[in-house]
């Protein structure tokens, strides 16, 4: 997770995680069980992701994700094979916000509803940015497939 | 969590239902093990700042001097986990299989930083020891060795080292003897020669031990040697 939110930079997601650890070591007598372990594990990670983002002045508001604009070429049929790094890649090139919602729902299994608790937003817009994430993996996924014949 | 399925509540909308090949490459993601020493560098980040206690955490082979064995991941990697996912599942596990975390923010008053100690981790190498063959191996060697040093600071940890020249060039005093006379060559032990050394400071053995572990000197088949500066 800190790989991809860290847009597959090895370097900065090893300090993310380094970084969640240090703040549950300090913190964790101020865990009161009122979530999962799990999901107080993420929240501070998504947290030091976030900071990190901003830090090197990468964090995309959600207004200008919206602003970024459709996905206007996504192929109604997705390719026939994919390979892990391309998947990646297509991820990493994701604007921040869509970037998170797309990690936890896909690749960490959360719901929406979960997904808004971690990050502060309803529900819908979880929903709402995971089409346009997927939209926009669809199109680059589309792009190298093209690119590559 | 994980098991149901991926796609709820997109209306359908077949642009962005994943195919089947997208579903294989997610979960082929998923599945990417983390680094192998990414552990080791949580540990000692955990170390440096104090938040690893005694006790559990396994001296690595070499340390002491004796014969090392292989090293062994210690990341599980048949658990389909992504990086972020498994440092995390793996920080309650190392809860619960005993390694101590300090009290700090546990809601008993005011933390104390504990107290840090010095360490010499003194540097060895025989024969079994991969040096550098031509001036750019050299350089890249000392680059490497500097970057460990910088990355430990980063994380506040004070530490500073120098290599030493070689053994052939030490003077060697005796004061067994009657007259005490200053002879070439430093002592060779099981672990070879001394060649170099790094200051450390840590809460405690197990913390410094777990810096040591992440020296690029392990890597290359020296031995790194870790004892407490006596305070007076």
């Amino acid at each position: 997770m800190a790989l991809r939110l860290s847009r597959g930079a090895e370097e900065e997601a090893r300090e993310i995680v380094q970084e969640t650890w240090v703040r549950v070591a300090g913190r964790l007598g101020t865990f009161r069980w009122e979530s999962s372990l799990r999901t107080w594990l993420i929240s501070i990670a998504l947290n030091c992701a976030r900071e990190r983002a901003r830090a090197v002045g990468r964090e995309t508001a959600v207004a200008d994700v919206e602003a970024a604009g459709s996905f206007a070429t996504v192929p109604s049929v997705g390719p026939t094979s994919v390979e892990p790094i391309d998947l990646a890649r297509a991820i990493d090139a994701l604007p921040d916000g869509y970037r998170r919602v797309l990690v936890l729902h896909d690749l960490e299994g959360y719901t929406h509803d979960e997904i808004g608790r971690l990050l502060g937003v309803e529900p819908g817009t979880s929903k709402s940015q995971l089409h346009r994430a997927r939209a926009g993996v669809r199109a680059r996924l589309a792009a190298a497939e093209g690119g590559a014949r | 969590m994980n098991n149901r399925p991926p796609d709820e509540a997109l209306n359908g909308d077949p642009r962005v239902e994943w195919s089947a090949a997208e579903r294989a490459a997610i979960e082929r993601l998923r599945a990417a093990a983390p680094p192998a020493d990414l552990e080791e560098s949580v540990v000692a980040a955990l170390a440096g700042r104090g938040l690893v206690g005694s006790g559990d955490v396994a001296a690595p082979g070499g340390v002491t001097g004796g014969p090392r064995e292989p090293r062994t991941p210690k990341v599980p990697t048949h658990r389909a986990w992504a990086w972020g996912a498994l440092a995390l599942a793996a920080c309650a596990a190392a809860f619960f299989a005993g390694i101590s975390v300090s009290d700090r923010g546990a809601g008993r008053g005011p933390a104390t930083p504990p107290a840090l100690e010095r360490y010499l981790l003194l540097l060895y190498e025989d024969e079994s020891y991969r040096a550098p063959v031509t001036p750019a191996e050299q350089e890249a060697r000392v680059a490497e060795y500097s970057a460990w040093v910088s990355d430990l600071r980063e994380r506040r940890i004070e530490v500073d080292g120098d290599e030493l020249a070689p053994p052939s060039e030490a003077d060697r005093l005796d004061g067994r003897r009657d007259a005490v006379e200053a002879t070439r060559g430093g002592p060779t032990g099981a672990a070879g020669s001394l060649t170099g050394y790094f200051v450390v400071e840590a809460s405690d053995r197990a913390a410094v031990v777990a810096i040591a572990r992440t020296t690029p000197h392990l890597k290359h088949g020296g031995t790194v040697v870790v004892r407490q500066v006596v305070r007076h």
